[in-house]
């Protein structure tokens, strides 16, 4: 009976472990999901600064915002750059994923809110990221925010095992 | 030293990821002009808009279901139709012409981008 408890205990032991990444797994893992932010990130600021007078004018033809295309034209790319900047740092990873989620976040609804209250539906995201259809937009946005909330889980498990 | 090989390998993927969007946004706005060894005007291949009346993701040839625009406002608006396509007309297009405006239009191809065009 002894033993049989004891088979019990091992056998429910490693099957946790089995879900379980060594530090540097986690640590490799969080760095890799930041790079992969980030480069989203840079990506798509590089084409919005690139080509910022169409990506102006396709905020222009979206009447929720369109009075505040101008400003917003800056500041997308901006944010983007401060952030990839933020995920790129080590130290910051962290901020830089809370930064990234918020943004996708908003960025997932301006595309639902456009959908439901636009007639039209332009996107000037950035690149090959806007040849894709709202569904895949959708799906896209919600990998990286999961991507990303992945990444803040690690970095804060790496930071509790210091 | 291993925050330094982060950031370091962090840059590597960055400067790919600008590298890559650089290439791909590189959109090809200008008209292909021939020209003849005098250096005149053989032919000018640019890029055409269909107009929003006669959208369809199928083909159409008929040059004056196109117009020229290159504002920074003109755009496709999300669809699955052809947006755009490619005619080889005689004479550089200007705004709000039809292929047959810049002179003997002939159709080439299909542009890929989807969508309607907004009518700027």
């Amino acid at each position: 009976m002894r033993t049989t408890n004891f088979n019990y205990m091992e056998t429910t032991a490693s099957s946790k472990l089995k879900f379980q990444l060594s530090q540097p797994a986690k640590a490799a893992t969080a760095a890799v999901i930041s790079w992969m932010c980030m480069a989203l990130f840079l990506y798509t600021a590089y084409a919005k600064i690139v080509d910022h007078q169409r990506f102006l004018g396709g905020l222009q033809n979206v009447q929720l915002i369109d009075g505040m295309a101008w400003p917003i034209s800056f500041l997308v790319p901006i944010v983007e750059i401060l952030i990839a900047v933020l995920l790129l740092i080590p130290k910051a990873r962290r901020a830089g994923f809370y930064g990234f989620i918020t943004t996708m976040l908003l960025f997932t609804g301006y595309i639902i809110s456009v959908l439901i209250w636009e007639r039209h539906v332009p996107c000037h995201c950035g690149g090959a990221v806007e040849k894709l259809s709202w569904t895949q937009h959708i799906l896209f946005n919600a990998t990286f925010i999961l991507l990303a909330i992945v990444g803040v889980r690690l970095t804060i498990s790496l930071k509790s095992k210091l | 030293m291993k925050n330094f090989k982060q950031i370091a390998l962090g840059l590597l993927v960055g400067a790919l990821a600008i590298g890559f969007s650089a290439f791909t946004s590189a959109h090809n706005n200008g008209m292909k002009i021939k020209r003849n060894a005098q250096g005149q005007i053989i032919s000018v291949t640019s890029s055409f808009y269909r107009l929003p009346a006669y959208a369809s993701n199928t083909s159409d040839t008929d040059p004056s279901h196109y117009v020229y625009s290159n504002t920074s406002r003109a755009d496709c608006n999300s669809a699955s139709d052809i947006c755009k396509s490619e005619w080889t007309t005689t004479n550089a297009p200007s705004n709000g012409q039809s292929p047959s405006d810049a002179g003997s239009p002939s159709y080439v191809s299909d542009d890929p981008a989807q969508g309607v065009y907004n009518g700027e």
